[in-house]
């Protein structure tokens, strides 16, 4: 392992693997307990039609990913707050227009679109560094927007309606928030690719939150198990010659797998007060 | 047409507010009108339109017709000043969070944007803990505390905010009836210094402890003739022993 340090392209893809690591451990706990999983799906395959684009006009694929993705936050956003009830279709709809407009504009560019693949499947193997250079100004953004707004997008998470009694717009923070998503998912591209984004995204996030009940531990947690996932990943994937993102994705789930029955093993003794508490209030819910 | 003033020592004034959801009536001619030391309870049938009620109160729904005056401005305006409880079972309970934090996010009004909190807002929050009994289990997760515990915590949140009013809808609704007592003491007690609205369909205890209670069913019944019911003759004026009849009916 040590002797593929002196590659470039090895270091770059170490690089790329913790810098994902990071954005995906901060705005994935964010994804996980505000339970805006499908949203997060939305927005990134949204980013294909901007992949497109780039290729379109002949500019990096990740700027036209960024801008993409950013409106596609902003309009389910905005209009998913107007028509509530019509979210998930929003959504959807948003999903599939990106995708077809990303088609078209492959289609249109002269030519043979070499890598197309890796940015919907990813291959950090082949990020090169004003990509890295990229990643890592996304990755400041995203840290200090959260860093600021820490305390209003814990409240805005666990009860949207006091945030605004308290004063501070909801509608803004989540609009806020839907944007750092798209910069998250911006960063994973290069990683696992457009279609495995939601994986890298949630997993880890899922099984801290099996092991802590604190916000920030579930960050630095997500974080760390980021980084264990993309460079363990990555070296399977050099020993086996298999695809990258694939099996950075593989490693993740099948953790995932492990922890779930992990946790279902030691079940009664990890919540049985909860439980408890579930109960108590079933049976008082049944009786009014 | 009546005159949009506030009297001395109101709090909050509600005038011929009529609200409707997608053409169905909600609620029809309610008049209000909340004093310093009042304690009132709103009771009534589910549907009955105490929620949107409440909604209005918060400025969170304007009323299609009617004037809602809270501390001289509207409701929008000075929604700062209401401390809210709301019903509690809407929450996520697994929501990583502790019982600190919850309390805590009581001062984001105060605190302002971007800034940390303050070794004053750890202290008011400290304080509420205490005054509600829950200091001991400020770092527990939320979601591993009783029904009645659980209603404590979102007291204190409201109290953190140093509201001039105290709201609670449903505070009683999952938590048995020793709690409930507990409760009502507290309210008793918070009651001293801000007017309380309290919202519920338990009428067990709370003619022990309110000093108003309101019945809601599109329109409002006072149990006491007051000055605006006077200006509303088609408002039924409901005497006390009646009222437990008409909330079973």
């Amino acid at each position: 392992m040590l002797e593929m340090l002196q590659f470039e392209f090895i270091r770059n893809a170490l690089l790329g693997g913790l810098l994902a690591s990071i954005a995906c451990g901060i705005i994935g706990t964010y994804v996980v307990v505000k339970r805006i999983v499908f949203i997060s799906g939305g927005i990134s395959h949204c980013a294909y039609g901007g992949i497109g684009l780039g290729y379109f006009l002949g500019i990096n694929p990740i700027i036209g990913a960024v801008l993409f993705s950013l409106s596609a936050a902003l309009g389910i956003g905005i209009m998913s707050n107007k028509e509530s009830q019509y979210e998930d279709t929003v959504i959807g709809v948003m999903w599939a227009i990106g995708m077809a407009l990303g088609i078209i504009f492959v289609n249109l560019t002269p030519g043979y679109a070499p890598d197309l693949m890796s940015y919907l499947f990813g291959n950090v193997l082949t990020v090169p560094t004003s990509d890295i250079i990229i990643m890592g100004i996304l990755d400041i953004t995203i840290f200090t927007v959260v860093f600021l707004l820490y305390k209003e997008f814990l409240a805005l998470c666990f009860d949207e309606e006091f945030t605004s009694i308290v004063g501070i717009s909801p509608e803004i923070l989540y609009l806020i928030l839907l944007c750092l998503i798209a910069l998250t998912v911006v960063l994973l591209i290069r990683v696992v690719g457009i279609i495995l984004v939601i994986a890298l995204l949630t997993i880890p996030a899922a099984i801290s939150r099996m092991f802590t009940a604190s916000l920030k531990k579930m960050m630095i947690m997500s974080v760390l198990l980021g980084v264990v996932f993309t460079t363990l990943g990555l070296w399977l994937s050099i020993v086996f010659k298999i695809p990258s993102g694939a099996t950075i994705i593989l490693t993740s789930g099948i953790t995932y797998l492990i922890c779930i029955c992990y946790k279902h093993t030691f079940r009664q003794k990890f919540s049985s007060e909860h439980n408890l508490f579930k109960r108590k209030y079933r049976s008082i819910k049944e009786s009014i | 047409m009546v005159e949009i003033t506030q009297m001395k020592d109101e709090i909050l004034r509600l005038e011929n507010v009529w609200f409707s959801y997608n053409e169905v009536p909600v609620l029809e001619r309610v008049n209000l009108s909340v004093k310093k030391n009042d304690f009132i309870a709103i009771i009534g049938p589910n549907g009955g339109g105490k929620t949107t009620l409440l909604k209005i109160i918060l400025g969170m729904v304007s009323p299609d017709r009617g004037n809602v005056i809270f501390l001289g401005g509207s409701p929008g305006e000075n929604r700062k000043y209401i401390g809210y409880v709301p019903q509690h079972f809407q929450f996520n309970f697994d929501f990583p969070i502790s019982v600190w934090e919850v309390v805590l996010t009581g001062r984001l009004g105060h605190v302002g944007l971007f800034k940390r909190y303050t070794k004053k807002d750890k202290q008011i929050a400290a304080e509420a803990l205490k005054e509600v009994d829950m200091y001991e289990f400020r770092d527990r997760q939320i979601g591993k505390l009783s029904g009645g515990q659980i209603q404590r915590v979102l007291i204190a949140r409201a109290l953190v905010t140093e509201p001039k009013l105290l709201i609670l809808d449903e505070p009683t609704a999952n938590v048995d009836k020793k709690a409930s007592k507990k409760l009502y003491e507290l309210f008793k007690e918070i009651n001293k210094k801000i007017p309380i609205i309290l919202v519920s369909h338990d009428i067990g205890f709370v003619n022990f402890y309110v000093n108003k209670v309101i019945y809601l069913n599109r329109r409002l019944y006072h149990q006491n003739s007051n000055e605006l019911t006077y200006h509303y003759p088609e408002q039924k004026v409901v005497k006390g022993s009646t009222l437990k009849g008409l909330t079973l009916r």
